[in-house]
């Protein structure tokens, strides 16, 4: 366990200064803007009027301005840009210790081998976990801003369910692409594979 | 004790043997210079002994344990292969920190201490991707360094490096060695490697073609007094009359290589002095160290 603990920390120090950390947040983080948008053109007839295309798309959704269609948002959300976004954390994650040349350095440590890639999936996991619940804050944020309608505690709870069964399923979708990612011996062929 | 022992090591990479039946034993405290041109397989074979690659045939032990996935003590072995990588983003100590962590080593100073050592003080905080190469190759040292290992394995590591860097490196193995460390380095620079090595190994297209102590390789050298008077032609003949082995070369000069003339050059020149051919210069020639490894792969070839 000692081990473990050590080579998480190794990990998380290695990621330390990622740009690609901002980057995957800011892109996440679109989701409930757009949302937030879509609250914003639902509850006033007029914009709705003036949004054009953007309006035929929450229409389409069927989007309604209360908490059940913001959060089926944010879950779709997970579900479709977190293959990307998961796939581009998984990629870097594993792919980079080929990019910068230093994978060869991890081979011949007291820390085995399966306790770096181990130390490498938890941190995958938690960036994940990180990027669904900060949009989930954003959504929080914004749902409160714009007075949607206070949730019943037994609507809330399938809907929380949800977002997070999808995003256990959008981060097991990685395991593969970390595989290309180690195959490929870097980026290029785990990023061809994320949708 | 014997700290590494291979045994008829051969990988092969598609039809090209990159180490061909190598065996080799290098002891407790040695610094074993292993010698080859770019691509004879000196990597193949470091990276075989870090367990980084597998081979084909043959086996490898360190410290006496057969290398096997289940080999534990690579705290005890220091490594740099090829150009030392680092993580660009971190600073020199953050780097150290990573392998500090995955070295499971228990010692904070350790870090402060090699950073001395190795004159990286200065750039302690310095992102890796700014550091210059020589400073890469420090940082290289470094962490192969760090956890003062018994073995200390390292592919060219003098690339990059300044004459002052070359020279504080040539110390610090020197100096681990007397501290009862054991260095195993490849380079393809004979000169370097026979400043610092007991035991030189020669490969060539993946075949150990020539193991030698440092004794035994100055022994090889191809040494002669080379001559020059106002008749040289004359001067041999009477060299050879005084049963030195003496031949006139193209570039009009006497070449001598009998070992007499070798260790007592001032006899030529009483010699020459006395059948009134003053020499106009004499000196002692000996076969670089390149030059002699060109002549042995030759040899081979």
């Amino acid at each position: 366990m000692g081990q473990q603990i050590q080579a998480l920390q190794a990990e998380l120090i290695k990621n330390k200064y990622p740009n690609i950390l901002w980057a995957t947040f800011i892109a996440f983080g679109l989701a409930p803007i757009m949302g937030g948008v879509f609250i914003l053109i639902v509850q006033d007839p007029e914009a709705l009027a003036k949004a054009g295309g953007l309006a035929a798309k929450a229409q389409a959704m069927n989007f309604e301005g209360n908490w059940k269609s913001y959060f089926g948002l944010l879950t779709q959300a997970v579900g479709v840009g977190g293959v990307l976004v998961f796939g581009f954390v998984v990629s870097w994650v594993f792919g980079r210790e080929y990019s910068d040349g230093t994978a060869k350095e991890l081979l011949s440590l007291p820390t085995s081998r399966t306790k770096i890639l181990n130390a490498k999936f938890i941190v995958y996991v938690i960036w994940c976990l990180a990027l669904v619940v900060s949009n989930l804050l954003i959504g929080l944020l914004f749902g409160t801003i714009l007075q949607l309608p206070t949730p019943e505690t037994n609507i809330l709870l399938p809907l929380l369910t949800d977002y997070f069964i999808t995003t256990f399923m959008t981060i097991l979708i990685g395991v593969p692409i970390a595989f290309f990612a180690i195959w490929g011996k870097g980026y290029l062929a785990s990023l061809g594979l994320s949708p | 004790m014997e700290i590494i022992r291979t045994n008829t090591l051969t990988k092969y990479f598609g039809t090209t043997p990159a180490s061909d039946n190598i065996t080799i034993n290098v002891k407790d405290g040695e610094i074993y210079g292993f010698l080859g041109l770019n691509g004879a397989g000196k990597t193949t074979l470091i990276r075989m002994l870090l367990g980084m690659i597998k081979p084909d045939n043959g086996t490898i032990t360190l410290f006496g344990k057969q290398l096997t996935p289940q080999f534990n003590q690579w705290n005890d072995i220091g490594y740099l292969v090829e150009t030392p990588y680092s993580y660009p983003n971190l600073s020199v100590t953050e780097n150290l920190k990573v392998y500090y962590k995955l070295r499971q080593l228990t010692n904070p100073t350790l870090i402060n201490d090699i950073i001395e050592k190795l004159k990286l003080t200065k750039y302690k905080d310095k992102k890796a991707k700014v550091l210059s190469l020589g400073n890469q190759q420090r940082l290289g040292l470094a962490k192969a360094l760090m956890h003062k290992p018994k073995l200390l394995i390292l592919d060219e590591p003098i690339n990059g490096l300044d004459p002052e860097g070359i020279v504080e490196v040539r110390e610090l193995l020197k100096n681990l060695a007397s501290n009862g460390s054991t260095v195993f380095l490849s380079s393809h620079i004979l000169g370097e490697i026979s400043k610092v090595a007991n035991r030189i190994g020669i490969i060539h297209e993946g075949i150990l073609i020539k193991e030698l102590t440092t004794k035994e390789l100055t022994d090889q050298l191809i040494k002669k007094i080379i001559v020059t008077t106002i008749d040289n032609a004359k001067a041999v003949q009477q060299l050879l009359s005084s049963n030195h082995k003496a031949v006139l070369t193209d570039n009009d000069e006497i070449e001598i290589t009998n070992s007499d003339a070798i260790t007592n050059p001032e006899n030529i020149s009483k010699l020459l002095v006395e059948i009134n051919l003053p020499p106009k210069q004499v000196y002692l020639f000996m076969e670089d160290l390149e030059m002699y490894f060109l002549r042995i792969i030759r040899n081979k070839e």
